[in-house]
């Protein structure tokens, strides 16, 4: 039998003026996410690049999770991955009273065909009218293109805007 | 099927060419309507084992039309209906809550018609064998099967078929699609799937933090195989359980974001199944009520995320006639 990828693991930081959540893994109905609403009233960061799936019942236990946070606990979310971005485009409050400020957005090369997942800030393309800005192909330079439907990838900046 | 006869309608010369032409080679006796006011002519001819129907406009939104086509199906129960469309899956589902006879729908992209989908379609529907994944790949290809007992071991059935599809050469991102596919099946098998003798629902109001072993007559299966062009993943339970408006109304329900988005009545979350739906290209669930379910998720690896996006979703429920009395599908 193949042996089971990494499951879920959360870290965190205390930094002087917030503090640091970090989330790797599968967020699913083994996911312990207590440590995160067990935090104080410093801001909160949450760092999701090491997420690699979220199953329904996990989204439901974010969710939980997430209302917990006080209100007045500043939230946000970092490098959050295709995954993440899925989430928050589908399901409404996913994000909770948090703000999404960085993510990653899988960008592919027409010329030739790289494939790379691009960390991009919400607020750039917020300004850039709710689109991601112009990429550069690490290879050939050409411009890449992002390997999804843009408008829809892009929902949960223009719903902020 | 030899002498079963069939009518195909769709205004697009290419769509009826390529239709004629995949159904004819099923030994079926095939017409074709080229626009509406035609098939109206032959739908006037009586009963005909299979209707093949493009469910754009004018069929979909004339209420005349609506009207007609469910009055066909209550005039003679023991035909079949299969409608093709274009349009995005988020229009046409919602339309299934109200219309029971929209059991199947093909998805039309591109390509006018994808002959392999309506021979399959036609020939299941026909025959009146429904079972078995095999039927959406190429000839040869042998699925591995996984048992599904317990839930504490879920993340070594997921393991399987994520690990297959890295053999296969898959990217991250399908590689996910495929896992969060086989994680919402297994679920459902373990947890939604089983009944006590009563009918009742067995372990679906625990939380899926609660482990479950099951019974040696409540066991799962798990099935996937690749033929290059689609992965197949296949969830089989022996109860039978899942009903068109379950899966109806759990999609619907998923369509709108709100409130309503997550259920709190059972112990999961209620949007595996919409889950499942979003990853994969063709969806279909076959049901012998009180005997056997077999969900099927084909995912196909020739698109890139972006077309996959872009392209409509075939969905197709089929229901064995024994058990619905009034002729089935």
């Amino acid at each position: 039998m193949a042996a089971p990828r990494p499951s879920f693991a959360i870290d965190i930081a205390h930094h002087a003026d917030h503090d640091l959540v970090t989330m790797s893994g599968v967020v699913d109905e083994n996911a312990d996410l207590a440590p995160l609403v067990q935090l104080g009233t410093k801001p909160i960061r949450v760092h999701l690049r090491g997420v690699r799936r979220i199953n329904s019942f996990g989204v439901r236990a974010w969710m939980d999770a997430i209302r917990r946070v006080p209100i007045t606990t500043q939230l946000s979310f970092v490098h959050c991955p295709p995954p993440v971005v899925d989430q928050c485009n589908m399901v409404q409050g996913f994000l909770g009273h948090g703000k999404l400020d960085s993510f990653y957005a899988p960008m592919t090369c027409a010329e030739c065909d790289e494939q790379i997942d691009q960390l991009f800030e919400t607020e750039v393309c917020r300004a850039n009218g709710g689109k991601l800005p112009a990429t550069p192909c690490p290879r050939c330079g050409r411009p890449m293109e992002v390997d999804d439907l843009e408008e829809q990838y892009l929902l949960f900046v223009r719903d902020t805007m | 099927m030899r002498g079963k006869r069939i009518l195909f309608f769709d205004p697009d010369p290419r769509a009826r060419r390529v239709a004629e032409r995949a159904l004819a080679a099923t030994g079926s006796i095939v017409k074709s309507a080229i626009d509406v006011e035609d098939l109206g002519k032959l739908l006037d001819e009586g009963a005909w084992d299979l209707l093949m129907l493009s469910f754009d406009p004018p069929l979909r939104d004339d209420p005349s039309w609506v009207e007609r086509l469910s009055g066909y199906e209550t005039r003679f129960p023991r035909t079949k209906m299969v409608l093709h469309a274009t349009e995005p899956t988020e229009d046409y589902l919602p339309l299934l809550a109200t219309r029971p006879w929209l059991r199947n729908i093909i998805a039309k992209n591109e390509d006018p018609l994808e002959p392999d989908e309506l021979i399959i379609t036609a020939e299941k529907l026909l025959r009146q064998d429904l079972f078995g994944l095999q039927k959406y790949l190429l000839w040869g290809v042998e699925p591995y099967r996984v048992e599904i007992r317990d839930s504490r071991l879920k993340q070594d059935y997921i393991a399987e078929v994520a690990s297959y599809a890295q053999t296969l050469g898959c990217n991250e991102r399908m590689v996910e699609l495929v896992e969060t596919v086989a994680d919402e099946l297994i679920t459902n098998a373990i947890y939604n799937a089983p009944r006590s003798s009563d009918g009742e629902p067995k372990y679906a109001r625990l939380s899926r933090r609660e482990p479950v072993e099951l019974a040696d007559d409540e066991v799962g299966q798990l099935a996937f195989a690749c033929d290059g062009d689609y992965i197949a993943i296949a969830q089989i339970d022996p109860f039978g359980a899942l009903t068109q408006d379950t899966v109806v109304s759990y999609l619907n329900r998923c369509l709108v974001k709100g409130p309503e988005q997550i259920s709190e009545a059972s112990g999961g979350a209620g949007i595996g199944l919409y889950r499942v739906f979003q990853s994969l290209s063709k969806f279909i669930i076959n049901v012998d009520p009180g005997k056997r379910t077999e969900v099927i998720c084909l995912l196909d690896l020739r698109l890139t995320m972006k077309r996959f996006r872009q392209a409509a979703k075939s969905f197709h429920i089929f229901i064995a006639d024994s058990a619905s009395g009034a002729g089935g599908p």
